[in-house]
């Protein structure tokens, strides 16, 4: 279980000067990154851009900070992003697998609104992480 | 040119006066002072005024108005010379120097104050207009450079009212402002008498021009009021004001009156003052103004097409082929089911929606999926403010979620986590843009929960 509270916090700090051609920036880069890789994010409506390659999610860039799940083997590859995009990046490897602990208090402050209670924030894959707070 | 001929004369934008009582022994080139302003009787008989000093215009003798420019070398000075030198047109004035004619542009905002026939222009006829852009430049050592366009900020419609006196930059946009608004007062009449109004069943689209893309037509909903927002140049649709409750599911907090002052019910406020709220200067009031006139002149028309159920199939068919939509839009697009008070059932061709019911949690589910609260309540707040799509009031958000869904189930719609349903009507208004959208996001996990947010349309 990964508890990615501190990376978050840290994000969050980071959030002023995360603009929207920053964010589409890093899913374009992101993209190039899977195989087919294409772009769904609806600017200004949605809390994340997500990154499609072969019809699965491959990395999630949020809206309001610079934080991102790629879907990545390694941390190696996630570093590599971080330093190239300029964002925190976290790799996971498998977004349906309930791999994340999490400060539901800390992330309801990082995305501004109240959490739906249908999630166990202790245990939550990263397509649920993304489905509350999107 | 002719409709423009006076309006060049002495190489501004002039309005034609009749000489008042008293004042007819005055002639050609002679000034007279009448309400407070100087006037410049014309070689027509009547008379023009000589400047508008408020702007800090430059005013010469003879009604010659705007940048002074040197007689080149070669030329004849004699005043009321007129000179082509450098692709554009000058008059020499009683100073000895000459005054271009085309920095009569700079003043062309006033055109609203003579809202006739005589005086309303077409698209083309606007386009046709020289503009003092296209002036080639001139020799810098002989001549200045024109001056560059003034941008008024003065004409907002918080103050409608023009006053008496001269004709002022001031005074012509308030007065533009006021006929403007008159207008509009007249179209929302008709409207009314049409049925046409905010929180009616039956909606009319009709088309009118931007301001500022002339020749690109937007539909334009008279049901909601709208605004132009000058950042993005693109119309604004404000979510529609709750009318009659959602009843469907457990009660909804009415959304917040955004616009202050009282609920307006089914026929509110005269839409104009809404309508104009961003609308930032003369100019686009103008245009604003051409396009209700043709508005008023068409509603009859768009009226008799309301009532013909196959004029408005034929209309229908027409705009999914000018969307690039070759099928019918009642064979592609799931059709929600109507009532009176709220509208949320969805049905399709080849579709049953399965029966909605709780769970032993008190959470709406259709047996597949189960609706997530948290996930829907920021687009039932009735407002923007905070950067989240809206679903229109009279929907029924919950339901029409859980139905999308199982529909999405069916047509194959998701793309991982998401599908996009794509309605025959709008079900709400897009966060960013604020144009109503008949798209709606459905956003699911792997456990079977869901929450839906109006898309982009």
């Amino acid at each position: 279980m990964t508890d990615i509270t501190s990376k978050i916090v840290s994000a969050g700090s980071l959030a002023h000067g995360w603009t929207p051609e920053k964010v589409r920036h890093a899913l374009s880069a992101l993209a190039e990154l899977y195989p087919e890789g294409t772009v769904d994010w609806e600017e200004g409506n949605e809390e994340w851009g997500r990154v499609i390659s072969r019809g699965e999610v491959t990395a999630y860039v949020s809206a309001r900070c610079p934080l991102a799940f790629v879907q990545a083997d390694d941390e190696a590859e996630a570093q590599r992003v971080s330093s190239q995009l300029s964002i925190l990046a976290i790799a996971v490897q498998d977004f349906d697998a309930p791999s994340i602990n999490v400060d539901p208090s800390a992330l309801s402050e990082l995305t501004r609104r109240p959490l739906t209670k249908n999630v166990s924030y202790d245990r939550a894959s990263v397509n649920e992480i993304w489905w509350a707070t999107v | 040119m002719d409709k423009w001929r006076h309006l060049y004369r002495y190489g501004f934008l002039a309005t034609p006066y009749l000489l008042p009582r008293g004042y007819q022994g005055y002639g050609y080139g002679q000034s007279l002072v009448y309400g407070g302003s100087t006037y410049v009787v014309g070689d027509d008989g009547y008379m023009y005024q000589q400047a508008m000093t408020d702007q800090g215009v430059v005013v010469q003798t003879g009604g010659c108005v705007g940048q002074p420019y040197q007689v080149p070398a070669g030329y004849d000075a004699t005043p009321g010379n007129v000179i082509e030198y450098g692709g554009a047109t000058y008059v020499v004035c009683d100073d000895r120097n000459m005054y271009v004619q085309a920095a009569a542009e700079q003043t062309a905002v006033e055109q609203p104050t003579q809202v006739n026939s005589s005086t309303l222009l077409t698209v083309n006829e606007l386009r046709q207009r020289p503009q003092v852009n296209q002036l080639p430049p001139l020799p810098s050592n002989v001549l200045p450079q024109v001056k560059t366009t003034v941008t008024l900020n003065v004409n907002k419609v918080v103050r409608p009212t023009a006053k008496v006196g001269p004709v002022t930059r001031k005074n012509v946009a308030l007065r533009a402002n006021q006929e403007v608004i008159g207008r509009t007062r007249e179209l929302k009449k008709d409207s009314d008498k049409a049925g046409l109004c905010l929180g009616k069943a039956d909606r009319s689209v009709l088309s009118m021009n931007s301001p500022s893309q002339l020749g690109q037509a937007r539909t334009f909903d008279v049901s909601t009021p709208g605004s132009w927002d000058p950042k993005t140049h693109q119309w604004a649709t404000m979510p529609p004001k709750p009318t009659v409750p959602a009843s469907v599911g457990k009660p909804r907090v009415p959304p917040e009156n955004t616009q202050g002052g009282p609920d307006p019910g089914l026929c509110p406020v005269p839409p104009e003052f809404v309508i104009f709220n961003n609308v930032v200067d003369t100019l686009q009031l103008f245009y604003f103004a051409r396009d209700l006139f043709s508005l008023v002149r068409a509603l009859p028309e768009a009226i008799a097409l309301l009532k013909n159920p196959n004029l408005l199939k034929q209309i229908s068919k027409l705009s999914a082929k000018a969307a690039g939509i070759s099928e019918p839009i009642g064979k592609i697009f799931p059709r929600i089911n109507s009532s009176p008070a709220t509208f949320g059932k969805l049905e399709a061709e080849g579709f049953t929606a399965p029966k909605i019911g709780t769970n032993r949690h008190g959470q709406l589910t259709n047996g597949t999926y189960t609706l997530d609260e948290a996930g829907m309540q920021p687009h039932s707040t009735g407002s923007l403010a905070n950067g989240k799509s809206q679903f229109m009031y009279r929907v029924n958000a919950d339901q029409l979620a859980l139905d999308a869904a199982a529909y999405a189930d069916q047509k194959g719609l998701w793309v991982g986590n998401k599908a996009k349903v794509i309605f025959d009507r709008p079900i709400g208004v897009h966060a960013d843009t604020g144009e109503p959208t008949s798209v709606l996001n459905i956003y699911r996990t792997s456990t079977g929960f869901i929450h839906a947010a109006p898309g982009r349309p």
